[in-house]
């Protein structure tokens, strides 16, 4: 397992405390054998942000815990599937995560009727106490590389990922070809990926 | 061309903005195209990182009661359907190679044709969509999957995804000429005694990628195969613009 070497801070001490300065892949080595104090540290690193993007997505708290219970249940279940080599193990665990609660939106727009939710589309901004001093710094980088796409990219962006919109529900709104909205988004991701060099 | 197509797709479906359908059938090509493959890591990456920009507190009584449920919460052993390892089954997979190729075209070509037939029918009838696309999506990504490509007379391509084990089959049929207003391709199972019993009408708009799951038992079935009819009607009413034999082996 070749993530972060991490082990500069490892606890020496026993039980309850499980190493915090341990990688995320060493925990999932632990978390496939069935070690639950491994599985509440990765838990407490991930829970913020696989809240964060459930809650901007599906936009109701109450749902939103039910979603996190499910992607971090599903963690669980299916830490042997993890592939290292296919990218971090935060990722694997954010992209679940984001599925998760697209599955449930739009199993609901499904019995509720498409097009509710996309006319009634009016800025709702998801009021959200951030937490995670650790992470801030990450935050504020990837605050940084959003301001550099075009406001036609960030528009894809807040739509397709945070708000969950197919890229046809995208096109639709924009008012803009199926195609566009398709190349506008990879264009938007590429080009943040560049500005964060994110790599797999 | 199709395949720069199929390329972009990759940010749509990093960013989870392809409906179900069109999921399963971008994960087919991941399957076998290493460079979507990559730049699907990378992107997702990506995004993960937009997930971090947007993190927030949780409530501690949702992590107990992710702990109340691990006792009783399975651990499921290592999958043997990763994405590099495609299960395919040998036996059945003749001539894997050509079929994957001309899989991989359609879906190229749906992915282009942003599924043109499919968001038509979901803005009509949803349910009936959303039915049609669970099953459609259920024999493309069939272990036991048997793709059999053929030209359509007048132009454009057609191909029959078998799943033996479903008992189903989806038609797929990508730039098929226009008809003449209120004609339709009909689909027609052929049997071994030379029967035919209708399957299902496709639209004969013109171009584009449309994907119907076929009615009836594709198993007791020796041929499909497709022709031009008004609507209604019970036998072929002239020839068959398409027919592939359920062997595996394309024909004219």
């Amino acid at each position: 397992m070749s993530e972060g070497a991490g082990v500069r801070f490892q606890h020496p001490s026993s039980g309850v405390d499980p190493e915090p300065r341990d990688s995320d892949a060493a925990l999932m080595h632990r978390v496939v054998l069935g070690d639950h104090d491994a599985f509440s540290v990765l838990y407490g690193r991930v829970a913020p942000a696989v809240m964060g993007i459930v809650v901007r997505v599906v936009r109701d708290v109450a749902q939103s815990e039910e979603v996190v219970q499910e992607v971090m249940l599903q963690v669980w279940r299916q830490a042997a599937n993890f592939e290292p080599e296919r990218g971090r193990v935060r990722t694997w665990i954010l992209t679940m995560a984001h599925s998760r609660a697209i599955e449930r939106v739009r199993s609901a727009e499904a019995s509720r009727g498409r097009d509710q939710r996309y006319h009634g589309l009016a800025d709702v901004e998801v009021d959200v106490v951030i937490e995670e001093v650790e992470s801030l710094l990450d935050r504020e980088r990837v605050r940084h590389a959003l301001a550099v796409l075009t406001p036609l990219q960030r528009e894809v962006i807040e739509l397709a990922y945070y708000r969950g919109y197919t890229h046809v529900q995208v096109a639709q709104v924009l008012d803009i070809p199926l195609g566009t909205a398709k190349t506008r988004i990879r264009d938007a991701l590429i080009r943040l990926r560049d500005t964060l060099g994110a790599t797999a | 061309m199709t395949d720069e197509s199929i390329h972009i797709m990759t940010g749509a479906y990093a960013a989870g903005a392809l409906d179900e359908f069109e999921t399963r059938m971008f994960e087919t090509h991941l399957v076998e195209c290493e460079a979507c493959r990559d730049e699907v890591d990378e992107l997702q990456a990506t995004t993960a990182l937009l997930a971090d920009a947007v993190a927030v507190d949780v409530r501690p009584e949702v992590l107990a009661a992710v702990m109340a449920e691990l006792p009783r919460t399975r651990q499921e052993p290592r999958s043997t359907t990763a994405v590099e390892t495609p299960s395919k089954d040998v036996a059945t997979a003749r001539r894997p190679a050509f079929r994957a190729a001309v899989a991989s075209a359609l879906v190229a070509a749906a992915m282009a044709a942003g599924f043109a037939g499919i968001a038509i029918r979901e803005s009509v009838n949803a349910q009936h969509a959303q039915d049609h696309a669970a099953v459609a999506a259920a024999v493309v990504t069939a272990s036991d999957a048997v793709t059999t490509p053929g030209r359509v007379r007048d132009g454009g391509n057609a191909a029959v995804v078998v799943s033996a084990s479903l008992d189903e089959a989806v038609l797929m049929g990508h730039d098929l000429p226009a008809l003449p207003q209120g004609q339709v391709y009909r689909a027609w199972l052929v049997m071994p005694d030379g029967a035919v019993v209708a399957a299902g009408d496709m639209p004969g708009e013109a171009g584009g990628m449309h994907t119907m799951p076929l009615d009836g038992h594709v198993n007791v079935a020796v041929a499909v195969a497709m022709t031009t009819e008004p609507p209604g009607g019970s036998k072929p009413s002239g020839p068959y613009v398409f027919r592939v034999v359920l062997d595996g082996s394309p024909q004219k």
